[in-house]
C-alpha cells in the first residue's frame, strides 16, 4: 500500500529541511522493526531479480575464475527496454531449469580440472577422499559466496550427504563438483532475492537486511557478486547505515569493475553496446566512448555534463581518419583535439550517431525519437494506424531531398509527433550512421545538407555540439540521467508515483546544472531509502 | 533411414557409423500406446516462418500451383519437396486470409491494420490482435492446447525450439514475446510466454542425456551419473521450497513458475528409460554453430554488404531440431512440438542460403520475388526434412510415423492487398497465404494442393489439431478446411 501523498509529502519536507538520519533500526516485536527513516516510504518496490546474461558470466567468472562467458547461448536472452535487467520481463522456463543446468555442469567440470584453480576455489587440502572437515570448511565459504549470504548450519548440513559421491568414487572433488553444480542451479544463485524485515510503521515496506545490501551493492556498481570483503562488511553488520553504504561504495568504485559497469550502464542507456559495423570500426567506437565515460566519471572526476562537452575523443588513426581529424601517428588511441572540426562531446561519437539509423541511412525521425526517449525520458506515441514504417517514404522529382521527402510529415495528423522528433534528427544530419561528416545526401550531391535543427519548446542547434549545449543549457538531461540510473538499479522500466518521487528528490539533492556522476552513485546508494524496499504485487 | 550426415557437421565433419535410430516393441512405445486407449499416439508440429510468400509491386508468384489437386505442380518455393521426396506426402492449402479490421472493428481472429508482428496471434492462437502495434496472442497457442490432450504420461510433454537465435538487427537479440511462438494459459487466465530452447545442444541434452548407451560398463556409468544429478536437483528442489515459504506474494508466484519447471525436470529425469531399449541414442551434435552478429546496414563507407553476419548457420540447426524431433516422437519422449523457425519480420542473410545479398525481409520491400521465392523455399525444406525424418521411422505398430503425425507450416504474411500502406500488391499483406501441412494423421489428404477462398490460416491450424484428436476450434475461430479430410 502506497503512503498517503500528504503523509509523504511531509516526510519529504521534514528530510529536506532537518536532514534527518534516522536512529539506527531496532527490532521490534515480531520481528519487525520499528524506526525507519521518513524517506523509507519512498523504497521502491522490488522482485526477484534472474541475474542477466552478463551478470551471469561476470559472477561465474568472479565465483570460478570461469572467464568462458557461457551465458549467452544457454540462457534466455535478456530484453533491452533499453536495460537488460527488467526482470518484470523474465519468465522461468524449461529453457532456463535446464540451460542453468547444463551451465552448472560444465562450469564445475572446468573449475576442478585445474588443480591450482581448484586448490583456491575449496579452499583447504582433503586429507582423504570423505575429508568432512575440508569439505564442510569448502561449502561454508563457497557456499557464502555463490549464494551472496552466509549458509544456516541446516543448509550446509545439506550439501554435506554429497560428501557420499566422493566416498563412493574415492575422489574428494566428487563431492566438491556436486555441490557446485547444486549451488550453481539454486534459485539463491541464479536470482537475487531480497525479502527484508518488515517496517512496523510503514506497511508494505521492508528494510533489507546487511546481505542484501552487500549483493544491492555489488551488481549496482558492479554488476557482479559482492567480494569477500563487501560480504564481510555484511556479515559484520556494518552495511547498515546510509554512511556505511556510501563507504563501501566509495571503495567499490574504485575496482575496474565499476568502471565496466558504469560503462555499460551508458552504453545500454544510450544503445550503443552492439554496434553495427565491423569489428574494427565498432570496437573503436566503443573504446572512444567507454574512455571518455571513465575519463569524466572515474579519472577526472569531472561533471557528468562534460560528457557533452567535451573538446578531445580517444582515437587511433584508423579512427581518427574514419572521422575526419588529425590522426595521432598512433596504432594506439590517444586523446586528440576536435580542434574546428565542430565535433564535441560524446553526441559527436559514433558510437551514439550510430543509433536510429533506417534504410541503410540516417533517420533523423529515429534520431530525434532516441533523443527525446532516451535523453530526456520523453514517450512518443507509436505511429497510428495506416502508417507503413517499413519502407522508405516515396521518392519523387520534388522530393529528391530527404528533408523534403520529411516534409510529409508536417502534414495533417503526422505533425503533432514529428515536429518533435524530426527537427532533431535535421539538425543531427551532417553526421551519417556512423559518424562520418558529409555535407549533401547520400547519392544526390545537390542536397546540400544544412544541418539546422530544433528541438521544439527548447531551441534551435546545428550538429551535435549545439545540441549538446541546448540541452546543457536547458538543464532538460539532468532529471532523465537519474531516472535512467534509478531503472537501471532497481531493474525496472516503469515507474510508479513512488518512484518518481524518489527520483525527483535524488534530483534536486543533486541542485540545478553540473553534478558528478560518483555523486549521484552515492546519492542514491547512500540515501535513506536504498536500504529498503516495497512488496511488489 | 536417414543419413546421419548433416548432423555429424557439428562435430567436425568425421564419417561415423552410427546406430539407425529405429524403435520396436519398446515398453516405452508400448505404455505410450496404452495411454491412448484404442489408439497409436498422434504427434502434433506447427513451424512457423517470419517472412510473408510474396513480394511488393509484383504479381510474380513462385510458390501457389496452378492448378488444385493431387500430383501439384512444384514451384520454385516447394523445390525441396520434390528434392527429398515428399511432395505426396505435403498438402498445400493456399488462398487463405486473415481479416482485418477496415473500420468495423477487428474481426474473430483478424489483426489491426498494423502488419508486423500482428500476423503470428491470429495464427497460433485464432485470437484476434488489439487495436494497438504488437499481435501477442491472447489465448493459448495451438501447441498447447494439443499438449494439453494428447501429450499423455510422455516426459516432455511440449518441445518449444526456436531456430533462429538472433534478430540481426540492433542490439540483435531475440528476446521477450518476440522469440516465443507458444503461450500457455494460467489457471487464473493471465498467459505466459514459453521462452522456446533456442541451442541444438541443450535440446539434445534436454531429450537424451541419461539414456544409457549399450556398452555395460558405460551404461553403468552413465546410471551413476543420472543418479547424481538427481541428487543434485533433490537439493536445488529442497531449497527452493523453502525459499518460496519466505517470500511475498509477487515473488513466491514467481519463484513457483521456476519451482514447476524444476520439478518437471525432475519428473523426466525419472522417466528416462534405466537401460537401453530398442529407442537408441542419437549422436550428439557437438557445439552449437556460433551465433552471428547483426547485419551491418551501413552503405556510407563502401562496405559491401556482409556475407558472414545475420547467419548462426540456421540451415544447421533446422536440421539437427527436426532430427531431435523426429527422435522424440520415434521414442515417445514427446507428441508436441512447436518450431519458430524464423523471428516475424526476418532480417537473415540470404547470402549463406541463396546468395542473396540481403536479408529476407529486405527482399519482400526491395521486392525480389526470386529472393523471396528462396525465403519462402528455405522454410518449406524445413517442413520437408521433418516430414522425412518421420515419415522414414517406425511407430510403435510397424507404420510410418508420418501415419500419426500432423505437421503445419504458417508465414507472417501472404501477397495482395495491405491496408496499413493502401498498396495493391504488398508483401503486408495477410491475403492470398498459404500454409502447408503434412503427414495422414486422422485421415489427412496429403500430396494435395487445395484452395480454400478467404478461409483463416488457422482453420489449417484447426484441420492438423482435429486430425490428431483434438476436437473443436482454435480461440477466435472454428471448422478445419474440408477438403483435408475429403
Amino acid at each position: 500500500m502506497r503512503p498517503p501523498a500528504l503523509a509523504l509529502a511531509v516526510a519529504l519536507a521534514q528530510a529536506a529541511c532537518t536532514g534527518t538520519i534516522a536512529d539506527p533500526p531496532s527490532a521490534g516485536p515480531g520481528g519487525g522493526v520499528v524506526n525507519a527513516p521518513p524517506l523509507a516510504a519512498l523504497a521502491a518496490t522490488s522482485g526477484l531479480r534472474r541475474l542477466t546474461i552478463r551478470e551471469y558470466d561476470d559472477t561465474l567468472h568472479d565465483l570460478l575464475e570461469d572467464d568462458t562467458r557461457p551465458g549467452a547461448t544457454l540462457l534466455p536472452a535478456d530484453v533491452r527496454s533499453p536495460f537488460d535487467n527488467d526482470y518484470t520481463t523474465q519468465v522461468a522456463s524449461q529453457s532456463l531449469i535446464e540451460g542453468a543446468e547444463l551451465l552448472a555442469t560444465e562450469a564445475a567440470a572446468r573449475a576442478l580440472a585445474d588443480p591450482a584453480r581448484r586448490a583456491r576455489i575449496v579452499g583447504c587440502t582433503p586429507t582423504s577422499a570423505s575429508d568432512e572437515g575440508c569439505f564442510r570448511s569448502f561449502l561454508t565459504t563457497f557456499g557464502r559466496r555463490a549464494f551472496r549470504r552466509t549458509l544456516t548450519a541446516e543448509q550446509v548440513d545439506g550439501y554435506m550427504t554429497l560428501l557420499a559421491f566422493a566416498t563412493e568414487d574415492n575422489d574428494f572433488y566428487a563431492a566438491v563438483d556436486a555441490a557446485i553444480r547444486a549451488f550453481l542451479q539454486d534459485p539463491q544463485f541464479l536470482y537475487r532475492i531480497e525479502i527484508g524485515v518488515p517496517v512496523l510503521t510503514m506497511p508494505g515496506v521492508y528494510q533489507l537486511d546487511d546481505f542484501e545490501m552487500a549483493s544491492r551493492l555489488s551488481y549496482l556498481l558492479w554488476g557482479s557478486m559482492p567480494n569477500d570483503a563487501l560480504l564481510d562488511l555484511a556479515e559484520e553488520g556494518r552495511l547498515s547505515t546510509p554512511d556505511e553504504m556510501r563507504s563501501a561504495a566509495r571503495t567499490m568504485l574504485d575496482d575496474a569493475r565499476a568502471r565496466e559497469r558504469i560503462d555499460r550502464f551508458h552504453a545500454l542507456w544510450l544503445g550503443y553496446e552492439m554496434l553495427p559495423h565491423a569489428a574494427e570500426l565498432s570496437n573503436a567506437m566503443a573504446l572512444e566512448t567507454n574512455s571518455l565515460v571513465e575519463r569524466i566519471v572515474f579519472d577526472e572526476r569531472r561533471p557528468w555534463q562534460d560528457l557533452f562537452r567535451s573538446t578531445e575523443t580517444f582515437a587511433n588513426d584508423f579512427l581518427a581518419e574514419h572521422y575526419g581529424l588529425e590522426p595521432p601517428g598512433s596504432t594506439t588511441p590517444r586523446w586528440i583535439s576536435y580542434g574546428t572540426s565542430g565535433r564535441q562531446g560524446i553526441l559527436s561519437h559514433g558510437a551514439f550517431l550510430s543509433l536510429g539509423a533506417k534504410f541503410a541511412d540516417t533517420s533523423p525521425t529515429q534520431r530525434g525519437r532516441e533523443i527525446r526517449v532516451r535523453l530526456l525520458c520523453q514517450t512518443i506515441p507509436d505511429p497510428p494506424p495506416g502508417v507503413d514504417v517499413d519502407n522508405p517514404l516515396p521518392v519523387t522529382e520534388a522530393t529528391r531531398c530527404k528533408k523534403e521527402r520529411l516534409l510529409a510529415h508536417t502534414q495533417g495528423g503526422c505533425a503533432s509527433c514529428h515536429s518533435l522528433m524530426d527537427p532533431i534528427g535535421f539538425g543531427l544530419e551532417n553526421y551519417d550512421q556512423a559518424g562520418q561528416y558529409r555535407t549533401t545526401d547520400v547519392g544526390e550531391p545537390e542536397c546540400v545538407i544544412d544541418g539546422m535543427g530544433e528541438v521544439a519548446g527548447i531551441g534551435t542547434f546545428q550538429g551535435p555540439a549545439g545540441l549538446e549545449d541546448l540541452l546543457l543549457e536547458s538543464n532538460a538531461v539532468n532529471q532523465c540521467v537519474v531516472t535512467q540510473l534509478y531503472r537501471f538499479a532497481v531493474g525496472r522500466t516503469t515507474l510508479d508515483d513512488t518512484d518518481n518521487q524518489l527520483v525527483t528528490h535524488l534530483t534536486d539533492q543533486l541542485g540545478a546544472g553540473d553534478f558528478r556522476f560518483d555523486d549521484l552513485l552515492l546519492g542514491l546508494v547512500g540515501g535513506e531509502t536504498f536500504g529498503y524496499r516495497r512488496e511488489g504485487p | 533411414m536417414i543419413t546421419r550426415r548433416t548432423f555429424l557437421r557439428g562435430i567436425g565433419g568425421v564419417a561415423v557409423a552410427l546406430p539407425a535410430l529405429e524403435i520396436m516393441d519398446s515398453p516405452r512405445a508400448s505404455r505410450a500406446a496404452a495411454d491412448v486407449p484404442g489408439a497409436r499416439p498422434c504427434r502434433f508440429v506447427v513451424m512457423q516462418a517470419g517472412v510473408s510468400t510474396g513480394a511488393d509491386s509484383t504479381d510474380d508468384d513462385l510458390l501457389v500451383p496452378s492448378a488444385t489437386g493431387a500430383g501439384y505442380e512444384i514451384r520454385p518455393a516447394l523445390q525441396s519437396l520434390e528434392d527429398l521426396g515428399v511432395a505426396a506426402d505435403v498438402s498445400l492449402v493456399s488462398g487463405l486470409k486473415i481479416p482485418w479490421d477496415t473500420g468495423g472493428g477487428i474481426p474473430p481472429g483478424g489483426r489491426s491494420v498494423f502488419y508486423h508482428y500482428n500476423t503470428i496471434g491470429p495464427q497460433v492462437a485464432g485470437t484476434a490482435t488489439g487495436t494497438e502495434r504488437g499481435g501477442r496472442p491472447r489465448g493459448p497457442t495451438c501447441d498447447q492446447l494439443v499438449a494439453d490432450a494428447i501429450a499423455g504420461e510422455t516426459p516432455h510433454r511440449l518441445l518449444t525450439y526456436r531456430v533462429q537465435p538472433a534478430s540481426y538487427v540492433g542490439r540483435n537479440e531475440i528476446g521477450g514475446d518476440s522469440g516465443c511462438l507458444s503461450w500457455r494459459s494460467n489457471s487464473d487466465g493471465s498467459l505466459d510466454r514459453i521462452e522456446p530452447t533456442v541451442s541444438p545442444r541443450l535440446a539434445f541434452e534436454s531429450l537424451f542425456t541419461g539414456f544409457a548407451p549399450a556398452d555395460p560398463a558405460e551404461a553403468e556409468r552413465a546410471r551413476r551419473l543420472l543418479g547424481r544429478r538427481k541428487s543434485i536437483l533433490d537439493l536445488v528442489h529442497g531449497n527452493t521450497e523453502r525459499l518460496i515459504a519466505k517470500l511475498g506474494t509477487g515473488d513466491r508466484r514467481r519463484m513457483e513458475r521456476h519451482f514447476d519447471e524444476i520439478r518437471a525436470l525432475e519428473t523426466r529425469l525419472d522417466a528416462i528409460p534405466p537401460v537401453v531399449g530398442s529407442c537408441m541414442l542419437p549422436a550428439a551434435p557437438g557445439a552449437d554453430p556460433a551465433i552471428g552478429e547483426a547485419i551491418i546496414e551501413y552503405e556510407g563507407a563502401g562496405q559491401p554488404y556482409s556475407t558472414s553476419q545475420g547467419y548462426s548457420n540456421e540451415d544447421l540447426r533446422a536440421d539437427v531440431m527436426t532430427d531431435l524431433v523426429a527422435m522424440a516422437f520415434a521414442c515417445d519422449l514427446s507428441r508436441v512440438a512447436s518450431i519458430l523457425l524464423t523471428e516475424w519480420k526476418c532480417y537473415m542473410n540470404m547470402f549463406q542460403l541463396a546468395g542473396y545479398e540481403s536479408d529476407m525481409h529486405e527482399l519482400t520491400h526491395n521486392p525480389n520475388q526470386p529472393g523471396v521465392t528462396a525465403a519462402v523455399a528455405w522454410h518449406v525444406k524445413q517442413l520437408a526434412r521433418l516430414t522425412l525424418k518421420l515419415r522414414d521411422r517406425q511407430d510403435v505398430d510397424g507404420s510410418s510415423l508420418l501415419d500419426h503425425t500432423a505437421i503445419v507450416l504458417l508465414f507472417e504474411g501472404g501477397h495482395g492487398y495491405d491496408p496499413e500502406g493502401d498498396s495493391a500488391v504488398s508483401s503486408h499483406s495477410t491475403e492470398n497465404m498459404v500454409a502447408l501441412i503434412a503427414g495422414r494423421a486422422g485421415g489427412l489428404r496429403a500430396g494435395q494442393h487445395f484452395i480454400a477462398r478467404d478461409m483463416h490460416p488457422a482453420n489449417v491450424v484447426i484441420s492438423a489439431m482435429n486430425a490428431v484428436g483434438v476436437d473443436g476450434g482454435l480461440g477466435d475461430l472454428d471448422g478445419n478446411v474440408s477438403q483435408l479430410f475429403g
